[in-house]
């Protein structure tokens, strides 16, 4: 039978075609590329942010997209009556923290996640919250209790997220977070402790090829994480602050090896860290293997010899021509004829933030945008009932690997989904277009007559199913699946001219319950189609 | 034919949660609940989308003069009429329905509705699926607000080892809205795979040959084997069978329910099974031009009756007739006057089907009455709440209590007589307990004796599953005056409850064997 045809098999993957170069796109731009753009680069686009892209096109898109951010107002105490030092509505950055108030830590974590929850929340056209979530998950921090700690790191990434990649994998090894998730802060000259420099080699820079002789990882060796993580000791965390204690540092020559032609490192006390840098960066596999780690982000896991010399090679010389800036880089790769063909749209599995997101922006969930108290409590509880359970949250990511979906080979993305997340999905689908989840008294609905009214003639059903697709699918459906949605769900057994009554009479009185309550019923029943269908695990 | 003995469960991804693999809920503490476990009763919803034109579907011959005057457009010739009483007759297409009237296994409630007629489709279907008043915004379906006053927590904690079944299954891609509680829907969606849940999830051979096409393959394969639910229906499915011959092809209904009869008679324990059938929005072309006992309308009644007639059939050839009650709805009936174009407009009340074997046959409530100045908005006049069939089904056939259903349903609940004591087939059934059978041991693992006293008569010795399905026959034969003794080895049965079944001509008696 011909439905015996596997696909499942990676194999079939270098089936695709992967042509083409970093050659900027060309082609039209429609919907269909206009919202992949913005679905890989935001979080959850809506239907006007992707509108406004196809009539403005790719380039202003673009643009707009690296725009630089304002800075947000720093994070706030938003529910906690007991911290001595910070009133409520006001900020605890910089606050002293008094060890041993019941509560006092998780008030502070809990407002830093609804802090970045905001942040993601928020419905800009901008990369910058998708560049920061995969700084994070490139350069982990995770387990680190204080939440100024935490917010230093965060704040480091935003400085750097489109910024110099050299400088800022500089910061970050004497960022005080990072010294003590990877316990560079306990590595000195008479105790050497390797996790960082090991690291920072293998995950954050240069990567880990090959085993090709004994200690011999291609790119670099064992006694060049030896002689690394002596070059980086003698640094502490003080009150918070990074310190560097001379006498900590082992002031010794560093023999490196043939991976880094031999080159040896003397003692430069608290500068030392950069040299250690400079060196890894100046090998151009350094370039190359962070490009592979924004194309698996923004673009497909696959990665073919084609891919490999076509785009990430390019990709990696304009890194290296722009002096590590990874803004115009990703732009190259955003806007190549590569990032649009078919083997790049809609290959992407969801990962939990993208779906949740998606279903909270796209789907038009109202932000208590005045109250921000209200703001911060609608943030946690998608922090707390979602992110959490469905085991993508900020600050708690399983290895300094990173999540498995951005790493573990060959199922890459795949391993998002399975019989304890789908139904998970399933299940927040089944609340939030239902209207089961309550913030306050507040019930959370997807305002789907909001989204509709949006719509290019919302009375007219094939228009609608077409639009209502085209905001949350990245792929068309097949004519018999739109032909049953709209038989089979939207207007079962009803001709077509009965939604344009009754949607007309609704919009002549839409707020006449007895009419609006009925319309969104039926949107409701395609929306539970619709967000359960495999198609929408996919972006 | 493609695939047909495969049934899909869950083609879109309709999964409850579940944690930790188990219920959380231990029935067995809890007080004697309103909805009884071990009722094995079946309910049969049949939704006919659109808004059935009652006055052509079962015909008020006592009005036939007054309603010639404003539909002779569409009105079915005198002649034609199906006759069931003289005042009364059905539409020639429903040879079907108008057998079963005879076999007394169809009731038809007239005129059923609500005060203050909601004539929007998708209101009146939402009052319908809700079993609200007109005028109360009702988010719960009726079923879903029964199945919720035992297992408020579904879908969380759920399927369990106690309630391993859905609740409810509706064929087609979408679960229906009479089944949605609080937090989930209580009914799955299940779609055979030459039916609409294959176009819907789009030919797997058509997927795209690309990294999407790819992916999607994937997703489709792990949503279908993350449904909870998949393996205890097919299960079911794959073990149930079909005896009728009266199925017709080309009848979306029919197989809709010949889907169901299978799963019910291999044994899901599923309470409520919903369909559908659209397409009686009849405003233009309801009947033919040229012979109006033909066109859309005559179709769809003539899909209707034989596929009930066809249902009816193999539920009775299965021997599990007395489990299954079915009833139509439709979200309005139409306008007393017809249209221009050969058709009807939105109305108010309708009739409803309640068949089985286990109903009284008849008609509740009487012929509507026709005026000889029926105004161009007008439309049959309610007789019956339908919030009183809801809830007389739910009392009488799933024994609910009549104060539950006035509190979760309607206040001003009536009971009508339309299930009639049918007696329960997976109980204990002792209709003469002359025979002092005695089975022993048992429960039995292995070999039981069974023993009895005969009269010297033809006696019929088997063995009957928990359905009410014949699964061996034991013994068929005269047996000589006095004790007998039977040996029956159990040893091939599955662990579960059994009946064994021993019928003479005068005699009949049920007892209860249990394999361990």
């Amino acid at each position: 039978m011909s439905n015996t045809m596997t696909l499942k098999t990676d194999k079939a993957l270098s089936k695709c075609p992967n042509p083409s170069s970093l050659t900027p796109y060309q082609g039209e731009w429609t919907w269909r590329e206009a919202s992949h753009l913005l679905r890989r680069t935001l979080f959850g686009p809506t239907y006007e942010q992707i509108s406004v892209s196809i009539s403005e096109g790719m380039e202003k898109t673009i643009n707009t997209l690296f725009e630089p951010q304002a800075a947000p107002d720093l994070p706030i105490n938003y529910y906690f009556a007991n911290d001595p030092e910070v009133p409520i509505g006001e900020t605890w950055v910089g606050k002293k923290f008094t060890p041993g108030i019941q509560g006092l830590a998780t008030s502070r974590n809990n407002s830093l996640l609804a802090w970045i929850m905001n942040q993601v929340l928020e419905k800009k056209v901008s990369i910058l919250e998708k560049m920061i979530l995969f700084w994070h998950n490139h350069l982990v921090i995770s387990d680190i209790g204080s939440a100024e700690l935490k917010y230093q790191y965060i704040l480091l990434v935003r400085k750097y997220a489109l910024g110099d990649f050299k400088q800022f994998v500089k910061d970050m090894t004497i960022n005080p977070a990072m010294l003590l998730y990877l316990n560079g802060n306990e590595n000195t000259a008479k105790a050497p402790n390797e996790n960082y420099g090991r690291e920072l080699m293998e995950l954050f820079t240069i990567g880990k090829g090959p085993l090709v002789g004994d200690g011999d990882y291609t790119n670099y060796t064992e006694q060049d994480v030896v002689e690394f993580s002596r070059a980086l000791s003698g640094w502490v965390v003080r009150q918070g602050k990074a310190v560097f204690k001379s006498i900590r540092h082992d002031k010794g020559i560093k023999q490196l090896s043939h991976r880094f032609d031999n080159k040896s490192l003397g003692n430069l006390e608290a500068d030392e860290y950069k040299k250690v840098v400079d060196i890894i960066f100046d090998q151009e596999e350094t370039s190359k293997f962070i490009c592979r780690q924004l194309y698996i982000w923004f673009a497909n896991y696959e990665i073919t010899e084609d891919v490999e010399t076509n785009v990430i090679v390019p990709m990696a010389k304009i890194l290296r021509d722009n002096n590590f800036a990874i803004e115009p880089a990703v732009k190259a790769l955003l806007q190549s004829e590569h990032f649009y063909n078919d083997c790049v749209i809609g290959s992407i599995i969801k990962s939990p933030i993208d779906f949740s997101t998606t279903l909270l922006k796209a789907g038009e969930f109202p932000v208590p945008k005045d109250d921000i108290i209200l703001q911060y409590k609608y943030s946690i509880s998608i922090v707390r009932r979602i992110l959490r359970k469905q085991e993508q949250n900020y600050f708690d990511i399983p290895s300094v690997a990173g999540w498995p979906a951005y790493y573990q080979e060959p199922v890459y993305y795949k391993i998002w989904l399975s019989s304890v997340t789908l139904p998970l999905r399933n299940s927040l689908v089944t609340a939030l277009v239902k209207g089961n989840t309550k913030l306050g008294k507040k019930s959370l609905t997807m305002d789907l007559l909001k989204i509709v009214s949006k719509f290019d003639s919302p009375e007219d059903p094939n228009k609608l199913l077409r639009s209502m697709t085209d905001l949350f699918l990245a792929y068309s459906l097949t004519d018999e699946q739109y032909e049953f949605l709209k038989t089979q769900v939207l207007l079962p057994g009803l001709p077509d001219y009965e939604w344009t009554v009754e949607y007309s009479d609704y919009a002549n009185d839409p707020n006449n319950e007895s009419k609006s309550k009925p319309i969104l019923n039926r949107l409701q029943e395609v929306m539970l189609v619709l967000l359960n269908l495999a198609e929408f695990q996919m972006m | 034919m493609k695939r047909r003995d495969f049934i899909k469960v869950g083609s879109i991804l309709t999964v409850p949660v579940f944690f930790n693999g188990f219920g959380l809920k231990v029935f067995a503490n809890k007080p004697v609940p309103s909805i009884n476990e071990y009722n094995d009763k079946i309910l049969i919803l049949i939704q006919m989308d659109g808004g059935n034109d009652t006055l052509n579907t079962v015909i008020p011959l006592d009005q036939y003069s007054n309603l010639s005057k404003v539909r002779a457009n569409i009105m079915i010739p005198e002649n034609k009429v199906l006759k069931v009483t003289d005042k009364t007759g059905f539409h020639p297409a429903m040879t079907g329905l108008r057998s079963m009237m005879d076999e007394s296994k169809l009731n038809i409630v007239r005129a059923a509705g609500y005060p203050n007629q909601n004539r929007s489709h998708f209101r009146s279907t939402d009052i319908w699926m809700s079993g609200s008043a007109a005028n109360v915004q009702k988010t719960t379906g009726w079923m879903g607000s029964y199945f919720s006053q035992e297992h408020s927590d579904y879908p969380t904690g759920y399927p369990n080892s106690d309630i391993n079944y859905p609740f409810a299954i509706t064929i087609g891609s979408t679960a229906s809205n009479t089944c949605q509680g609080e937090l989930g829907n209580y009914s799955i969606a299940v779609s055979d795979a030459t039916q609409a849940g294959e176009l819907f999830e789009g030919e797997w051979e058509k997927l795209p040959d690309n990294c999407f096409g790819h992916q999607l393959s994937y997703v489709r394969e792990t949503i279908r084997q993350s449904n909870a639910y998949s393996d205890i229906v097919s299960e079911a499915y794959n073990k149930g069978n079909n005896l009728s011959t009266k199925y017709p092809e080309d009848n979306k209904l029919a197989k809709s329910l010949k889907d169901v009869a299978k799963m019910i008679s291999g044994g899901l324990k599923t309470k409520v099974y919903i369909v559908r059938l659209g397409g009686f929005d009849t405003h233009s072309g309801q009947v033919d031009t040229t012979d109006v006992t033909k066109g859309k309308h005559a179709e769809l009644l003539k899909t209707l009756s034989d596929a009930i007639e066809a249902f009816q059939d193999d539920l009775n050839l299965l021997d599990i007739e007395e489990r299954v009650v079915g009833m139509t709805f439709s979200e309005f009936g139409r306008r007393i006057k017809s249209n221009a174009s050969f058709g009807t407009d939105h109305g108010s009340a309708v009739d409803m089907f309640v068949f089985g074997k286990c109903i009284n046959a008849g008609f509740t409530g009487e012929n509507p009455k026709i005026s000889d100045n029926v105004d161009k908005k007008e439309a049959v006049a309610m007789q019956t709440d339908y919030r009183d069939v809801y809830g007389s089904l739910l009392v009488d056939w799933f024994e609910a209590s009549e104060d539950d259903v006035k509190s979760f349903l309607y206040e001003d609940f009536k009971k009508l007589p339309i299930i009639s004591s049918c007696s329960p087939s997976s109980n204990e059934t002792v209709i003469t307990d002359n025979f002092d059978v005695i089975i022993s041991p048992n429960p039995v693992s292995g070999r039981a004796t069974i023993s009895f006293t005969s009269r010297g008569e033809q006696i019929k010795v088997s063995v009957i599953n928990e359905l009410g399905s014949e699964i061996k026959q034991i013994n068929n034969k005269v047996f000589e005056n006095g004790r007998q003794e039977i040996i029956f080895d159990a040893g091939s049965l599955s662990s579960g409850i059994y009946f064994i079944n021993i019928a003479s001509k005068n005699m009949f008696v049920s007892k209860k064997l249990v394999k361990i």
